[in-house]
């Protein structure tokens, strides 16, 4: 079921990601294992965003880590231009990363507070010798205008500037060793409304200007629409939907997604009062127990007998279109891959 | 560029280090403030001993022994007839001696033990907090006075042995919080540019795992200069002639009905430095307290 | 129809060690029975403290409400005595707080603290309590309520929190429901579940609910009306219908116009709200929006403007704009 793609930058086949849950007072003992990623396979083309959407604890956080291998996946490959990243020794990891990068959600925690934010951009460059001290104040300055802040606050401390400002420096950090793939992992959402779309035209220019690859981590579908070429959508540590944006927006396959973009509001008084709206019944399971067959049956309105009971695997429908869902299991598999 | 250069930060700060806007909210707090005057002089005394005391420590007048203040002796003579003005200003070296490298020695112990603790967790991480369980059931007096006994009378036996207590306090700090640091954005963001281990370490997690060090310091500075006035004044610490406030306060305490200032003056000097160093530890713990800088209400 | 709430010119102020902000700067609204109004604004413009206000819930140090009145049904809530102003908390005026994880009490069971304000208010036994409380968490669609009244809050799932919180507030059908962004924690197919919830509460029961939330998707969807805030100040107060078709306020034109649209193909770039939200302790002079307005003009540098009337029941507080 893998979604093999000759044009493919990063490739994640058949990746897990489990987490121990320990118990016990005294002696912590592993007594299950949560699957937070299950079995994903998914392909990120050369110079393209893909949008990685789902809710809260669907994986989607993790699965983005499991690809930049800072957390280690369980099973499965993930190939980085050819290479597979569980092959290579700690040192070679280090030196890949140098070319995909993550940017990171929380603008506040994730700078070191005791270091400058000029300090905070050059590490990197130091880091994979692409820059000695002296030069590395140019480059600096360079990547401060590049990402719209004045070289002139390089010696500030992050606590000195607002969410925007510090977000436009986490950019800044993760250009700086000259990445050709990015992990975007909710960019935007700690973000006042107003600043967010500062933030989202830049990441979008510099893909432009840079030939950027884009992983798009978010939960907003709206703000997935405006920045990917491709949208895959997660639900409990599986992908059940992916296909080209507008394609998706405008007519989704799977229920997950057809409630998704139900759910979202427009802000659009006339648009809202004529919406039809579907809802999912109750809560998210939980991972540590998800349901049988397909995992959103217990909340899907067009359940029947096959879901309660079998797993749907991620096929082809047309075109690109990729789904895993019963209600298509009749329809033709066209187009390859 | 189409887009805004956002050249106004977010608050009109100047561009101050860390450790430069800590000194001021430590000034700014008025106890440790007063704490701190009262450092800077004691630390000017012991530096300016040769010059402020009248005598030297060890001059004996035997005419005057046990005299009360007078214009020659100030505070009066002790026992064989050293002047006790110059005796405490030279003592108020060996006490800071005492209290400061007994403390740079127990945190540098404590805080490397700590890092690796933190730093490798599992087997390491479980024997190293076992040992410092097992010394949290010792009375710190009491085991510090064994140590000394054990190791025999001297100033450096006083130090070695409150370093020997003492790194147990930093080095449970110190993995607290690493393993607090070590999960914080900034940590990942590190790694995920492609850092080594070892560097995360020292320009990441080390820096921001300080602050309750830096406090812990300035309260076991007043704890060392307590302790070793405890043990001189059991007679294990500095032998004589040397001088210390606690070895003057135990001989002044022979004479406490006769001339009460050779008994009462070390004690209060004791006291006057051990809450002058709890002052500054309680100024330090607001300062670097994130929850108490400039806290605003929610929208 | 006279108002069930009025909120005239409330100012609140917060100490902090580099001076006072002024959260709230004269902020004045009227809340009418049955209908939804929202408060909407960023992060630091006074939306919450207004709501916390209200109900004199601000924590003080270091807040202060320095001026205004709240009043309702007679009695002014900011001068009301301390036994006058818990018989209306939670009784008449119910208030949900934004994060489900820590506004319910971790050692008391889902069933003991939504049955609370019964007992409180109504004076309830404990049992007749704990029975009205299993219909209110079906009301709010907690599935086997009678199985779960005896759990305790780390049993639920953050949305089945904001669900018990919700039945907490609607236990006494209070005349007002204060909703701080109840679902802002919450993911989108919960986030509509709760407030299609609240919506019901207000059609069946007439409650008045006042929304405070920075998503506007969520206020064109639920709100009958709106006030934009900006720096402590209602820039443009309009019915829903009014604000999304004639958006008046520049402040709220380049909110609308900055967010990124489900159901638009995203064609050209965004046009984002230039420069950064103000410092609170360094409010500008004049308008507060004025450095990241596209139309200021000298005088939106001197002089803050009025709230004016530029149509049926929509107000707007721009120089500029109100002249158009």
């Amino acid at each position: 079921m893998a979604e093999p793609d000759d044009n493919a930058l990063v490739e994640a086949r058949n990746l897990r990601v489990e987490f121990p849950v320990l118990s016990g007072l005294l002696r912590r003992k592993q007594v299950a294992s949560v699957r937070a990623v299950d079995d994903v396979n998914l392909a990120v083309r050369r110079g393209e965003a893909l949008g990685l959407v789902g809710e809260s604890g669907c994986g989607k956080s993790t699965l983005g880590r499991a690809i930049l291998h800072l957390i280690r996946p369980t099973a499965g490959t993930v190939l980085f231009d050819g290479h597979a990243l569980d092959t290579l020794s700690e040192v070679a990891m280090r030196r890949h990363r140098r070319r995909m990068q993550m940017i990171f959600q929380d603008p506040y925690s994730s700078l070191n507070p005791r270091m400058t934010v000029g300090e905070a951009v050059a590490e990197p460059m130091l880091v994979h010798g692409l820059s000695d001290e002296g030069d590395s104040q140019e480059k600096v300055a360079d990547l401060f205008r590049t990402v719209g802040l004045d070289p002139r606050m390089m010696t500030r401390y992050p606590h000195e500037f607002s969410g925007g400002q510090r977000q436009r420096i986490g950019i800044a950090r993760a250009l700086a060793s000259e990445p050709d793939f990015i992990v975007c992992d909710e960019p935007v959402s700690a973000l006042d409304v107003s600043i967010q779309a500062q933030i989202i035209n830049l990441l979008e220019r510099l893909r432009g200007a840079l030939g950027l690859t884009y992983l798009f981590v978010a939960h907003d579908l709206a703000i997935v629409r405006h920045l990917s070429d491709r949208v895959a959508v997660m639900y409990l540590g599986q992908i059940v939907e992916i296909a080209p944006k507008d394609e998706i927006y405008a007519r989704p396959l799977h229920p997950y997604t057809q409630a998704l973009l139900s759910a979202a509001p427009i802000p659009d008084r006339a648009v809202e009062a004529r919406r039809q709206r579907t809802l999912l019944q109750g809560e998210i399971p939980s991972p540590l127990n998800p349901p049988t067959g397909c995992r959103l049956h217990p909340r899907c309105p067009k359940a029947h007998a096959t879901c309660r009971a079998v797993e749907p695997k991620l096929r082809q429908l047309d075109g690109q279109r990729w789904v895993a869902c019963h209600l298509y299991d009749d329809a033709p598999t066209t187009g390859g891959g | 560029m189409s887009e805004v250069v956002g050249a106004t930060p977010a608050r009109p700060a100047a561009g101050r280090s860390p450790l430069m806007s800590l000194v001021l909210a430590v000034g700014r707090h008025r106890l440790a403030s007063v704490g701190l005057v009262v450092v800077a002089l004691l630390s000017l005394v012991a530096l300016l001993a040769p010059l402020l005391a009248p005598y030297s420590p060890y001059e004996q007048d035997l005419y005057n022994v046990l005299s009360g203040p007078s214009p020659a002796h100030w505070l009066g003579t002790d026992n064989v007839g050293r002047d006790l003005l110059s005796r405490l200003i030279y003592g108020t070296r060996i006490s800071l001696f005492v209290g400061i490298v007994g403390t740079l020695l127990s945190a540098a112990v404590g805080v490397t033990v700590g890092l690796i603790a933190g730093a490798r967790g599992g087997l390491v991480d479980a024997i190293i907090m076992r040992i410092t369980d097992a010394f949290l059931c010792f009375p710190p007096l009491i085991f510090i006075l064994a140590m000394s006994a054990a190791l025999g009378p001297g100033i450096h036996n006083v130090i070695l042995s409150f370093a020997l207590f003492g790194w147990t306090g930093f080095a449970r700090i110190i993995r607290g919080q690493v393993l607090l640091v070590r999960e914080l954005p900034y940590v990942e963001a590190a790694r995920s540019i492609g850092m080594s281990p070892l560097r995360i370490m020292w320009r990441h997690i080390l820096p921001n795992t300080l602050a309750p060090i830096i406090v812990a310091v300035s309260i076991s500075i007043g704890l060392a200069i307590l302790v070793e006035s405890g043990v001189s004044f059991l007679g294990l610490g500095v032998q004589p002639p040397t001088a210390s406030w606690g070895k003057e306060l135990r001989v002044g305490f022979t004479y406490i009905e006769t001339v009460p200032l050779f008994s009462i003056v070390p004690g209060l000097l004791i006291a006057l430095a051990v809450i002058a160093f709890n002052f500054i530890g309680d100024g330090l713990r607001d300062a670097l307290d994130p929850r108490l800088r400039g806290a605003m209400g929610r929208s | 129809m006279t108002a069930r709430l009025q909120v005239r010119d409330l100012v609140v102020e917060y100490r902090t060690r580099d001076g006072v902000v002024r959260a709230v700067n004269g902020i004045s609204f009227d809340l009418h029975r049955g209908e939804i109004l929202a408060l909407v604004g960023e992060s630091g413009c006074g939306k919450s403290a207004t709501a916390l206000a209200m109900l004199r819930l601000i924590p003080d140090p270091p807040g202060r409400i320095v001026g205004g009145e709240v009043l309702f049904d007679g009695l002014d809530l900011l001068k009301a005595d301390d036994a006058q102003i818990r018989a209306v908390r939670g009784n008449r005026i119910a208030m949900i707080f934004q994060e489900p994880m820590t506004s319910l009490n971790p050692v008391h069971t889902i069933g003991d603290q939504v049955g609370e304000p019964l007992r409180l208010h109504r004076r309830l036994t404990r049992p007749a309590a704990i029975a009205r409380s299993i219909a209110l968490l079906g009301t709010v669609n907690i599935p086997h309520a009678e199985a779960r009244i005896g759990d305790y809050p780390h049993q639920f799932s953050g949305g089945m929190r904001q669900r018990a919180m919700m039945a907490m507030g609607m236990a006494c059908v209070p005349d007002i429901i204060v909703a701080d962004e109840p679902t802002t924690a919450l993911d989108v197919t919960v986030q509509a579940q709760l407030l299609d919830l609240l919506k019901h509460q207000v059609d069946t029961h007439g409650t008045s609910i006042l929304l405070i939330t920075h998503n506007l998707g969520v206020v064109a969807r639920y709100a009958d009306r709106v006030n934009v805030i900006y720096a402590g100040r209602v820039v443009e107060a309009a019915s829903a219908d009014a604000l999304y078709a004639r958006p008046t306020h520049p402040y709220t034109i380049g909110l609308l116009r900055s967010v990124p649209r489900l159901d638009q193909p995203a064609t050209e770039t965004l046009a984002p709200i230039e420069g950064q939200p103000p410092d609170p302790l360094d409010l500008p002079a004049g308008c507060p929006f004025h450095p990241r307005c596209p139309l200021a003009t000298a005088q939106c540098r001197r002089e803050p403007p009025p709230l004016r009337a530029v149509g049926d029941a929509h107000h707007v507080a721009c120089w500029v704009a109100a002249h158009g």
